[in-house]
Formats: structure tokens, sequence, C-alpha cells
């Protein structure tokens, strides 16, 4: 029920200020179209290098996104409210995942269709299996993204410590998601990558757990 | 009621409170008083859930603090300097929100009685980004009056209060006092003290330096300078 | 408190972890025998992997250490794991000189994404960021408590990285060191003994960074 309240909140003050989606968008559409411009090259030769450029840009919309993911918490020390609740540190942490994992689909939502645009990406068919992918590799980048993100909200270098641990943390879910992505688009067989999404929910149980145990040390003063 | 036995805690290495021991009764209103940096604001922040210390231990209506229960919280209520409301959220969603964390059964319609007793009509719907500290200080008044919460637990609770908003808190304190809630509360408000308090708390060099129920007869001043 | 080495225990076991590091030497220099079309090359071997070994002892003692500090919450795990934690960080960085050293005359090319070299390389960057969360993560009581929950990721991320890796590079060569204890058993005893005196100076790094971590603990605190 807590949860439900808190992930409801997170929703209402996104739709109330936007900021998220909005400035996740914004900064995603602009790597894309920076993408375009750099590899100017034959649209054919651009499906090899597709599923690697589609997971730098959402690796760097979600550092975005993620440096924002506590501001709402910190402007009146609302954080401080929600810690003297009677409230398992667990589902805060679950709530923040939920919602910021909410997010970043939205973002998807509305910038996969420019890589079809500029960068040629043929979507069609793909559709139902390319939104499973997302969805779990999405999860996972909200899960291990959170708690780094709560780490850097008491800190002042938290806009890098951000970036700097995320990559390194994620990089078997994004060698995975490529990997699958790649898969996908190639429409090989599922059997040919079913370990990578092995990899991926792997990871995405693990660091759900992980965090869910110690979002109490790192949330508290 | 409460039980606090050793708290230690530092910071950057430095002890900030050393081995701080003290109980307090049901209905009880404790004063905690000190030299600014002397670890209040850490000790009711402590109690609260929000910072976590080096060692010690605390019992609140027989629940243990500190663990990674979350239940006794249930009983405490946190009132510190800054206003603890989501900026983006109204003050009728803040206030909602608050009390369906804790899950307290408050109808709307009370929280719109409340909002207009507090003299907040007419902004209840605005985002609390745009209240003036007086109207935050008031909402969060409501808050506390809402909820039903065993132990208060206030930082400088007449600082930078209005008259109108330290009328409220007046009525509100007298309230608690026959609701037989307790409260602890850090001040430097030496009248506040004398009129309102039961009991001091000294803390001064992170310890419990002077502990007294003679309220009304003791120099207030005198002991927040350190003689006593 | 009294310098490290004021210590007879401390000083007898460096004194003896030196004698051993010289044997090993010798050992590795003049008693093992040539491994064909490796020549000298291969020799590295008997230090890289004793490094890797020590990194990963290091870093497991950071998991079950930090695991222990966010449970107890004392103070006294958190030097045990720092110490952890610098030490197989230190082995970590030799393990990435050396690999290119022995790569570049055997495969020719300096790095290639070997998996265990590449889990390495990854495991260092996050170590970075271990070291960069205590120095800026806030007081010491908060970046401590980050610097535990990222030594749990870290080690729990490792096996993840590893068949990531292995699998995202099927074509690159793997380590070829699994046949040669074959070719002659004198190959194995020196391998055994060296990792058993790398395992020595592991021990004798942490005890003395703990030294020096629970000095600074009073200092901080008087």
């Amino acid at each position: 029920m807590q949860l439900l309240t808190l992930i409801k909140k997170e929703l209402r003050q996104e739709m109330r200020s936007k900021e998220s989606i909005v400035s996740m968008t914004v900064f995603g559409v602009t790597v894309i179209l920076l993408f375009a411009f750099a590899f100017n090259a034959a649209p054919a030769e651009f499906q090899r290098f597709l599923p690697g450029l589609i997971w730098m840009t959402y690796l760097f919309v979600s550092i975005l996104g993620l440096l924002r993911s506590f501001a709402s918490e910190k402007e009146m020390d609302a954080f401080a409210a929600l810690l003297s609740s009677p409230i398992d540190r667990g589902n805060i942490f679950l709530a923040k995942l939920i919602s910021f994992w909410i997010f970043i689909m939205g973002t998807q939502l509305l910038t996969m269709p420019l890589f079809s645009a500029f960068l040629n990406l043929k979507l069609g068919l793909n559709l139902p299996l390319l939104s499973g992918v997302f969805i779990l590799t999405d999860w996972s980048i909200a899960a291990i993204g959170v708690m780094i993100s709560g780490m850097g909200l008491r800190t002042r270098m938290g806009e890098v410590l951000v970036p700097v641990l995320l990559f390194p943390l994620l990089s078997p879910v994004l060698i995975g998601a490529t990997k699958v992505t790649a898969g996908i688009l190639k429409s090989e067989a599922l059997a040919d990558f079913n370990f990578w999404v092995m990899i991926i929910l792997t990871f995405a149980v693990i660091f759900t757990l992980v965090g869910y145990l110690t979002f109490g040390s790192i949330s508290e003063e | 009621m409460l039980i606090v036995k050793n708290i230690t805690k530092s910071f950057h290495h430095k002890r900030i409170l050393k081995h701080v021991s003290f109980e307090i009764g049901q209905g009880e209103h404790v004063a905690l008083l000190g030299p600014n940096g002397a670890g209040k604001t850490t000790l009711l922040k402590i109690l609260a859930g929000i910072v976590r210390p080096l060692a010690g231990t605390a019992e609140l209506l027989g629940e243990k603090l500190f663990t990674e229960n979350s239940s006794h919280r249930r009983h405490l209520v946190f009132w510190g300097h800054s206003a603890l409301f989501y900026p983006a959220l109204t003050g009728y969603e803040n206030i909602s929100l608050f009390l369906a964390l804790r899950d307290e059964k408050v109808s709307s319609d009370a929280i719109r009685e409340h909002l207009k007793t507090f003299h907040l009509e007419g902004s209840e719907n605005d985002p609390v980004r745009t209240y003036s500290a007086g109207m935050l200080q008031r909402l969060t008044m409501i808050k506390l009056a809402l909820s039903s919460w065993q132990l208060g637990l206030i930082d400088e609770p007449t600082t930078g209060l209005d008259i109108e908003g330290l009328e409220f808190l007046k009525s509100l304190s007298e309230q608690w006092k026959q609701e037989r809630k307790t409260l602890l509360f850090s001040t430097h408000d030496a009248d506040w003290v004398r009129e309102r308090a039961d009991r001091i708390l000294l803390i001064d060099q992170g310890k419990v330096a002077f502990d007294t129920r003679e309220v009304k007869t003791i120099d207030i001043q005198a002991v927040m300078q350190g003689n006593f | 408190m009294k310098s490290y080495l004021s210590y007879d225990k401390n000083k007898l076991l460096a004194i003896g972890t030196f004698i051993i590091v010289l044997v090993n030497l010798y050992l590795i220099i003049y008693v093992a025998p040539m491994v064909p079309e490796q020549e000298w090359a291969q020799r590295i071997f008997y230090y890289h992997v004793p490094l890797a070994w020590n990194s990963f002892l290091g870093y497991l003692g950071v998991l079950i250490c930090s695991i222990l500090y966010l449970v107890k919450r004392d103070p006294k795990w958190d030097i045990w794991a720092l110490s952890m934690a610098e030490s197989g960080t230190v082995f970590a960085f030799l393990i990435l000189i050396t690999g290119p050293i022995w790569a570049k005359p055997i495969w020719g090319s300096p790095w290639t994404w070997e998996p265990r070299l590449t889990t390495t390389l990854i495991l260092f960057l996050l170590y970075i960021g271990y070291f960069m969360i205590r120095e800026f993560g806030g007081p010491y009581e908060r970046s401590s408590r980050y610097a535990a929950v990222l030594g749990i990721l870290a080690f729990v991320d490792v096996p993840i990285i590893y068949f990531a890796v292995n699998f995202w590079a099927p074509g690159v060569q793997s380590h070829p060191q699994r046949g040669i204890g074959g070719h002659d058993p004198n190959i194995k005893y020196i391998f055994f003994f060296s990792l058993f005196s790398f395992t020595l100076i592991l021990i004798n790094m942490i005890r003395y960074r703990l030294h020096a971590g629970r000095l600074e603990q009073k200092r901080l605190e008087a």
C-alpha cells in the first residue's frame, strides 16, 4: 500500500513538473541527432552500429535523469519526512526504482521513432521483442542507478559519482542489451541470445535485492 | 515512554554526542537546551531515524529504535528546520500524502477543515513551492495536528514564527498537553520554555550536562549560558 | 601506539616474507623450466596469476568486511575493508600491467579483450569509484557506509561481468596456462610456491595498512 502511495507521489510530481521526462527526452533527441551527424555514412552501414548507439544514448539519458531523481526530496528536505515515517527503507528504494523505470520507458517511447527517422532503424515486426528487452534492461539501469543517485543525494560530488560508477557497474547489462538488440534486428533465433537475456535478468534480480537490503545504509545521514 | 541509552555520534571523526542517556515519561514536554553545535538537532534526527548513530540504543513504547524495523516510527513525528514538503505538490496533497504514509485514516473533509482553521484556505491547491515561510509552518502544524503520534521531535518550533503562528502553536501545545502527548523540542526561546516545558535537558559538549524538572523556579537564561 | 615494525610479530613476518620472496625469485629465474615457444615471456605467469589471486582475495575480503560493517556498524570493519580494498587495487593494477607485457610477445598486441583482463579492468574502474566515494562522499561516517555498499555491489557484479565479457568476445584467445602444468611437474611446484609467497606479501600489506588505519583513527578522534 505504502509502496503504491510512494509511486503515485512520484508520478504526480512528474505530471506536475514534467522535469524528468522532458529533460531526458530533449537530451535524448540531441544525442541521437549528434550521432546522426557524426556518423554521416551510408544508411546501410548504420545497421551494424545501431544497437550500440541506442544503448549509449539511453545510458547518457539515464545519467541525466538519475541526477534529478532525488531533487524533489532535497529541495525542502522532504526526504527527512520520508525517513521518519513508518516505511521500510526498501520500499522507498522500490518506489524510486519503479518510478524511474517508468520515466525512462516514457522517454524511450518518445525518442525511439527518431532512430527510425534519422538512423534507419527498422522497428516493424521487431517491436514486441525489442520492447521486452527494453523493459528488462531499463529495470536493471533503474535498480543500480537509484542506488548510486541515492548516494549522490547528500554528496557534493554526486554529479561526478553517478556517471563514474554507473558505467562499470552496468557494463554486463549494456553488453547484453546491445547483443540482444542486434540479434533481434538481424532476426536471429531467440535461442542464440537467450544467454544475454539471462545475464540481464540475473543482474536485475540481484541488484534489486541488494538495493532493497542496503538502502537503509544509503539513505540515512 | 522513551528510553535513550549511550547514544554516540561522530561527524568527521569528531564526537558530537558522547554516550547520551535519558528517559522521558508519557506526556512530558521536554525542552532540549544547549549552545549551537551542541548536537541537539543531531539527537532529534537520530531519534527520528534520519541520522544513524554510531552506537547506543533507544526504546520507544517498548519498541527498539535503530533496527531495520520501521513500525515504531508510527509513534513519532519529526518537525525540522526545513519544511519537509514536496515543492511540486499542493498543500492538500502534501498533507494527505504524509497521512497516507503513516497509514492514518483521516477524511478529506477533516483536512480541509484544518486548512481553513490554520488560515490556508484558498492556497490549498497551490504547490507549496509558492508558500511563504509562515504558511509552510502552519502547514506543518496541520500535519502534526491530524496525525496520531505519541512522541513529537521538534527542532526549534518557535524560530521564525509570526504572531499568528505562535498563537496556533500555543493552542496546539496545550491540546497536546491534554492528550498526554510527549514532546522533545530544542529551542533558544527562554520564555517559551518557562511557560510550556515541564523539564529541561541541557546538552553541552555532547553530554547531558543538566536535567531538571524545576522549570518554574530556576533561571533559564543562566542555564542557557551554562551557569547552573 | 608504536610503529608497525616495533612489534616482534610484524618484524618476523616481514623478514620471513622477504626471504621467501628472494627464494621465489631465484626459483622462477634459475630453476623453472623453459616452456617451448613462449621462452622467457612465460615466466611472468609465476607473477601474473598470484597477482590475480591476491587481488581476488583482497576484494573478497572487502565484500565480507563491508557486510560486517553494515550489519554490526563497528568502525573496525571499515578499517579492515579499506585495507583490503587498497591492497586488492594495487594488485589489480599490477595485473593490468603484467597482462599486456605477456600478451605483446605471445599474441602480438598488448591489449586484447581477454575476459579476465577485461573484467579486471572494469573492477579496477569500480574501485577507483570506491576510493572517490570515500574521498568525496561527505563525512566519514556516511561515506564509509556508501563505500561498503559499493564494495558489495562490485564483488557481486564481477561474476556477471566475467560471463558477459566471456561471451561477448568468444573469438579472443583466452589464457593458455591451463595446459602448461602438464609439461613438467616443477612448473606446478614453483607456481604454488610463488602463490604462497605472494599471499604472504598480501598479508604483510594488509597488516601494515590496518596498523596505519588504526593510528589514523586514533589521531582523528583525539
